[in-house]
């Protein structure tokens, strides 16, 4: 079947801009649960895969959903899927699965305001945490955190990418405002693109092994291979038979680990604006950041020496490039809409003589950008 | 002291579709999981399917662990999910033959939601539940094909609960081959299982099998033996079988039916069904 | 130069439908930064609806809009809703027949008949299409080629005469009223 993308220049929702994105880096199936505010990413998946020759399937729930997404990926298909707070809480305990067997998967968090059935039309960043340590027991996550329509579409390829490179779960945190928000999109071609697919042991290899310790990602073998893999959540030898035991928990723990701290220069995207001779800046991502840009926009007009500190990957968490900030500012504004979760991530990597402040909204909105530059004025003045 | 020497049998034609780089198992004796285990190797071999091309995923439970003892892709998912599991899997690759072997526990229980639908969509998949009638590997506590009055760790004045009677919940559910067989049906269970490998769509065997240290010992069943001749006196082939009849008891004085309760090629099977719809505009 | 649009009123009436047409014109045809936001009630039909679309030449950074610039309602609802957010630069455009709006001290306001039209042409759906063409007419926040290209694009096979019937009857509604807005 042929493969038909939309290319150009659209005007399109910004969840409809992530299954465009997930497409164009090879997502060719899709399994989910209606929820608002994510539910158009299933619906336009419903019949763009089709289009580009991919299943989709609506399952029973969002753990079956999950469930589903991890053996797709395991029969070498690009797999994804999308939901929202309450959604995201029943994907947990399989999230640790795809995490444990080393399976690519993109998961889509579109926020809204919780705790509980919360707020479902309405926008919250209070999921910042959830996805880094929601799943029991050790693991790491990357989590994109886009901010316009078009980040939609980037982020979704990155972090296709980033799965696969580095066979894991990879979460992105949208909210209801940009997932709902329509705005300019452009869709180059595929050629123009960075697409990274999973490394696949070659045919017939005698001594291949699954969770090969001696490579720090190793090759993935696909079901129908030949290689008769076998694939569990229990801990596990480099073989995939479960081991409980210390030492195989240990030399498993440290490579996963490993696979993300050898990493992080290049999982880790920030942004910083109007830092340069900044002496407050300001800390936040996703919808929250462009009511800051507009506040540190007229703070700048007042002569207020403040910068913007971006967020394009929550999770790994930047420690470097906060403990680098923060020995060039004098103080640093977490602005996040949830009632303060990255602030302390901030605070324990920032330099001690930096002063970490808290700009907190209990969700519903993003900050408007008045509320944001009076923090900024007071803090400027104090 | 003195390493006991294992006893070398001579290679067994089944053997290259176990992994036996991991045997022992870790099932009790007189467990009955071997048997099942054996049956879908056997139809594996018998199936003509590259065994390339079979997957096996399991949940979580002692049946749960026969994914590991399978040589073939083999996934050992999370408590509950491996039929969504598996239907991923199936959906995204329909060229594979995809099997799931679990427990009651697991199935019906924690997976009743992913059961029923499965079989609703008539996903092509085969599931092999293993009706121990119990949680063998937490211990013995009740599930929900724990006979009415049964005793386990949890209902230790008896079950006041009703179990699921899981044919004639699968044949609501929409399921398109239906067949319950127990630990000493070994031909049978491996038929059903072929059979169930060229039925296009939701094939369900549930395979009655001992559990003497969990189930067993707390309801007069000291032994697998003494499970398995209570198999073998109170079980009649019931072809006509009316679904609608009780769940198994596992009481002296009933019997159980066993057979093929239902075979129904005239409904359109979920990747045919998709197929259909996704490519209604070609001829 | 920035505009911040707000279309106002109950689910069923193309209000988002609204939003789109003049979001896409601006954005893919006048080549403009436009952001669109929604928001509705619970019901699919008959609760509330809204659309928010700013038109910009310059990059949008805060999406969301705080005071309307032009407040084009459709309905009663829409107006209680938003009456309180109208300055004296305000431009309120109403449907005479289906939105109540007392017009006060603040704001300019022009009534027009979209509903009255919309069935008048056979169909009462495409009221919002004479809307937004007295909008255009109104306000010259978009361009009428642009519009034209843009309502094309949207709207079901078969109906695009219909519409573009419509839209020309927008047009001249407008154009009467005139009163072109200074950025």
């Amino acid at each position: 079947m042929s493969e038909k993308y939309y290319l150009g220049k659209h005007f399109m929702m910004g969840n409809h801009a992530i299954v465009e994105g997930a497409l164009m880096a090879g997502c060719r199936f899709f399994a989910g649960y209606p929820i608002t505010p994510a539910s158009p990413i299933a619906e336009r998946m419903s019949w763009r895969l089709p289009e580009v020759g991919g299943a989709y399937i609506q399952m029973e729930d969002e753990i079956a959903s999950m469930a589903a997404i991890i053996g797709a990926s395991t029969g070498g298909v690009k797999s994804m899927t999308a939901t929202s707070g309450p959604g995201l809480s029943l994907m947990l305990e399989n999230i640790g699965l795809a995490y444990m067997m080393e399976v690519p998967v993109v998961i889509v968090n579109i926020m809204r305001g919780g705790p509980s059935t919360g707020m479902p039309t309405l926008t919250s960043q209070a999921d910042v945490m959830q996805a880094r340590w929601g799943s029991h027991g050790d693991y790491d996550m990357i989590a994109y955190a886009p901010s316009t329509v078009q980040e939609m579409f980037d982020f979704t390829i990155k972090a296709f990418n980033a799965s696969e490179k580095y066979r894991t779960p990879v979460m992105i945190l949208g909210d209801q405002v940009l997932g709902l928000m329509t705005s300019d999109l452009y869709v180059p071609h595929k050629e123009e693109l960075e697409v990274i697919d999973r490394k696949i042991p070659e045919d017939g290899l005698e001594d291949y092994l699954m969770y090969d310790s001696k490579e720090l990602i190793p090759p993935m073998a696909i079901a129908g291979m030949g290689y008769k893999v076998h694939m569990t959540g229990l801990t596990h030898n480099d073989k995939g038979y479960p081991d409980v035991s210390v030492v195989a928990q240990e030399k498993l723990m440290k490579r996963l680990k490993a696979k993300f701290k050898q990493n992080l220069s290049n999982i880790i995207e920030v942004e910083e604006r109007y830092t340069e001779d900044a002496e407050i800046a300001v800390a936040c991502f996703g919808s929250e950041s462009r009511s800051v840009l507009n506040a540190v926009k007229k703070a700048r007009e007042e002569n207020i020496r403040v910068g913007i500190f971006r967020f394009k990957t929550i999770w790994p968490f930047p420690e470097n490039e906060i403990l680098d900030l923060s020995k060039r500012v004098s103080k640093i504004i977490v602005a996040e809409v949830n009632l303060g979760q990255l602030i302390h991530p901030v605070k324990e990597n920032a330099d001690p003589d930096c002063e970490i402040i808290s700009l907190p909204h209990a969700g519903g909105a993003i900050h408007k950008p008045e509320e944001i530059l009076a923090m900024i004025k007071k803090e400027a003045t104090s | 002291m003195t390493k006991i020497k294992p006893i070398i049998t001579e290679r067994h034609p089944r053997d290259k579709l176990l992994r036996t780089d991991r045997l022992p198992h870790i099932w009790c004796p007189g467990c009955g999981l071997g048997k099942v285990l054996g049956a879908y190797g056997e139809a594996v071999l018998k199936s003509g399917i590259p065994v390339e091309k079979h997957a096996v995923v399991s949940g979580i439970g002692c049946t749960g662990r026969s994914a590991g003892y399978l040589n073939v892709d083999s996934y050992h998912t999370t408590h509950g999910r491996p039929i969504a599991f598996a239907t991923g899997l199936k959906v995204a690759r329909p060229d594979l033959e995809v099997t799931v072997i679990s427990g009651d526990g697991d199935l019906a229980t924690i997976g009743g939601n992913h059961i029923i639908h499965a079989a609703r969509r008539n996903v092509n998949i085969t599931v092999i539940m293993v009706n121990n009638f119990n949680y063998g590997m937490t211990g013995g506590q009740a599930s929900a094909t724990t006979p009415h009055n049964a005793r386990t760790t949890t209902t230790r004045y008896g079950n006041y609960e009703y179990p699921f009677n899981m044919p004639f919940l699968m044949r609501a559910a929409g399921a398109t081959y239906i067949a319950r067989w127990t630990a000493l049906h070994i031909k049978q269970i491996t038929d059903s299982i072929l059979k169930s490998f060229e039925n296009k769509g939701f094939s369900f065997i549930e395979v009655m099998s001992p559990c003497p240290k969990g189930f067993g010992k707390k309801n007069k069943f000291r032994e697998g033996i003494h499970q398995l001749r209570y198999f073998e006196s109170h079980s009649y082939l019931a072809d006509e079988h009316d679904l609608t009849e009780h769940a198994p008891s596992m009481h002296p004085d009933e019997d159980l039916p066993i057979g093929e309760f239902f075979a129904d090629g005239g409904r359109i099977d979920f990747l045919s069904s998709q197929w259909k719809v996704f490519h209604k505009d070609e001829k | 130069m920035r505009f911040n649009v707000r279309f106002a009123g109950l689910g069923g009436q193309g209000i988002i439908t609204m939003g789109l047409a003049i979001g896409r014109a601006s954005s893919i045809y006048d080549k403009k930064y436009v952001i669109m936001t929604e928001a509705y009630g619970p019901e699919i039909t008959g609760g509330f609806a809204r659309a928010d679309v700013i038109i910009s030449d310059e990059e949008i950074d805060y999406p969301l809009i705080e005071h309307p610039d032009i407040l084009v309602l459709m309905h009663t609802d829409g107006w209680e809703r938003n009456k309180d957010l109208v300055t004296n630069d305000s431009l309120v455009i109403y449907d005479d027949f289906l939105a109540k709006v007392e017009e006060s001290g603040n704001g300019q306001f022009f009534k027009i008949p979209s509903f009255s039209v919309g069935n008048e042409l056979g169909r009462k759906v495409v009221a919002n299409v004479v809307m937004m063409g007295a909008i255009q007419e109104i306000t010259k926040i978009v361009s009428k080629e642009a519009l034209r290209k843009a309502l094309l694009d949207l709207v079901p096979k078969g109906t695009e005469e219909l519409n573009l019937t419509a839209l020309e009857r927008g047009y001249e509604i407008g154009s009467k009223i005139g009163g072109k807005i200074e950025a």
